[in-house]
């Protein structure tokens, strides 16, 4: 009997793991209109249009903040992910409370996002509804794991600075060394 | 009542600007009371007080469509000198090299060394950086201010992150202008007294003027050769030195040294303070910069003194391993502080020029740390 429950068990979770990948994980719902938000912010975003993308905000969030606020932080980081090569919608959550906005509600889209030197991003969109005109985002943020690419730049970063002041300190010393050669074979001759 | 627009209504209605009027009266009274690093402090502070006045337009950029005379000549400089072309901290660095002696540092190579070891700090504060939650191109920005080199931080920031310029740069220059707070309880933690009294020698050896000659033109082809992106700090420092000691350029020199640093840093404080008006400066991430740097600084300090410590162990003469705290670039303060801890510890002792040796070679430390920075992204640019 066990043997059986086992064997299906196993079987079971055999057949799910070759079923696609879509198949069992269930589309979250959008709104239609706050996946068209969603797909403008994007569009503009991988088309390098950084700063035009604060149109795309909402009239609640251009009363609170100024261009600046929306692609400063944006620009740098964006602009270091690389092109996207491939994006998919995996959840939707309802907020109520966002740092630096009044409470309203909103909504929470995440985006897996495979960028060029980020494969495992996610893309953060929030929403608020604008009465008349749809969706307008009030926040757009990256996730990604730092620290593979942080572990690298501090170890390339130390070797380089110490492999780059050892090399100069040997072609310091050799140079030195001729030099006070040079410098001590006229006195000897003079003394001579 | 006048037919004009004042600038008291609309400063009541920011409280966060008249606080960065307030501190940069501050850094104001800093430099003129307590002479902390005033060449640069005056003009920060006063550039933020210009830029944190509401209604004056200083800080307004040139831009396409902008009517003649609109732009600030607050804004100007920022965008041409920091932002766009961020010209004025190279031209900082070509007055450094100018003023820069490396002749302690040629005569002790081992000095090198501890140039690099004082780096760590940079890599700390970086991790520390990613750790709270900053990019990565901030977080390089955020880790360079512990190599004590303004001009390295306001450069390495102004392509990285240039929204965090202000306050990195204010940071390095704050934390040099604090070395003298700083150094000293980290070196007493990490060296016992005896270690602080040991004596060397005063006199290094004379390093002939071949050599000096030398120096910077082997230094700039072999760092520039391997960290291509270092050129517009390493080529300018050590082009500016090559002005000073091949001795034949000597109006050159002369204006790289006086005339036209002096220029460059009125220019580039001013725009350093207008960097940061209240909306960019005032909230939780300026604090978690300062603490990182100062965080930095510290660190860079502890490397270079434990590298000192292996020094000392290893050398047949005997070495002071206090000398490994000036491997941080704030020169010539860190060699100060190291000569008068030496004093302090033992009278015969007069360690400055072996302090100057890794104070000048942390200078090319922090730039090559900024270097290297900027050409792991450099393929953005």
């Amino acid at each position: 009997m066990w043997k059986r429950i086992v064997l299906i068990a196993v079987l079971a979770g055999l057949l799910a793991l070759m079923m696609p990948h879509q198949a069992w994980a269930q589309g979250p719902e959008l709104p239609d209109q706050a996946n068209q938000a969603c797909q403008r912010l994007f569009k503009m975003l991988d088309a390098g249009q950084l700063k035009e993308s604060y149109t795309l905000t909402s009239p609640e969030y251009k009363k609170v903040n100024k261009p600046d606020d929306w692609f400063g932080g944006l620009l740098s980081e964006r602009e270091s992910m690389g092109p996207v090569k491939a994006r998919r919608l995996v959840r939707v959550e309802k907020a109520e409370t966002l740092e630096g906005l009044p409470p309203g509600s909103y909504l929470k889209v995440v985006h897996v996002t495979q960028f060029e030197r980020y494969p495992e991003s996610e893309e953060i969109v929030f929403l608020a509804e604008v009465p008349g005109q749809g969706y307008g985002v009030v926040k757009y943020k990256i996730e990604y794991d730092r620290w593979p690419e942080a572990i690298k730049i501090i170890a390339n970063g130390l070797f380089i600075v110490f492999f780059i002041m050892c090399l100069l300190a040997l072609i310091t010393w050799v140079i030195g060394k001729v030099m006070q050669q040079r410098d001590a074979k006229p006195a000897a001759d003079k003394k001579g | 009542m006048l037919g004009i627009r004042t600038g008291f209504g609309e400063l009541a209605q920011n409280p966060g600007q008249l606080i960065m009027i307030v501190v940069g009266l501050g850094f104001i009274y800093l430099a003129i009371k307590k002479e902390w690093e005033p060449y640069e402090l005056l003009p920060i502070g006063a550039g933020m007080l210009l830029a944190n006045l509401p209604l004056t337009g200083l800080t307004t950029p040139p831009a396409p469509g902008l009517a003649p005379g609109m732009a600030g000549i607050l804004g100007i400089i920022l965008k041409y000198g920091l932002y766009t072309w961020t010209i004025l901290p190279q031209f900082i660095f070509f007055g450094i090299g100018a003023l820069t002696d490396f002749g302690p540092l040629i005569a002790n190579p081992r000095s090198f060394i501890l140039g690099a070891a004082a780096q760590i700090g940079i890599y700390t504060s970086f991790a520390g950086a990613i750790y709270l939650g900053f990019n990565i191109k901030e977080a390089c920005s955020i880790g360079i201010i512990g190599g004590a080199d303004g001009p390295t931080t306001i450069y390495t920031t102004g392509l990285l992150a240039p929204d965090i310029m202000g306050i990195t740069a204010t940071a390095a220059y704050s934390y040099m202008a604090m070395v003298a707070i700083i150094q000293p309880p980290i070196i007493k933690l990490l060296t016992s007294q005896k270690e602080r009294a040991i004596y060397m020698k005063p006199m290094l050896r004379k390093v002939s003027k071949t050599e000096k000659i030398l120096f910077p033109i082997y230094a700039t082809i072999i760092i520039i050769l391997l960290i291509p992106k270092s050129a517009p700090l390493v080529g300018l420092l050590l082009l500016g030195n090559l002005f000073r000691e091949s001795g034949v350029v000597e109006r050159l020199s002369n204006t790289a040294q006086n005339e036209l640093i002096n220029i460059i840093t009125i220019l580039l404080m001013l725009g350093i303070g207008a960097s940061m008006p209240a909306d960019k400066v005032l909230n939780p991430r300026t604090l978690m910069v300062l603490f990182l740097g100062l965080a930095a600084f510290a660190i860079g300090t502890a490397g270079g003194v434990l590298l000192g410590k292996v020094m000392s162990w290893l050398s047949k003469e005997p070495y002071n391993p206090m000398i490994g705290a000036a491997g941080v670039s704030a020169v010539p303060m860190s060699a100060r502080i190291v000569q008068h801890m030496g004093q302090q510890a033992n009278k015969r002792n007069h360690l400055l020029m072996h302090a100057m040796g890794p104070n000048v070679a942390g200078v090319i430390g922090s730039a090559v740390a900024g270097g290297y920075f900027l050409s792991y992204f450099g393929k953005l640019f």
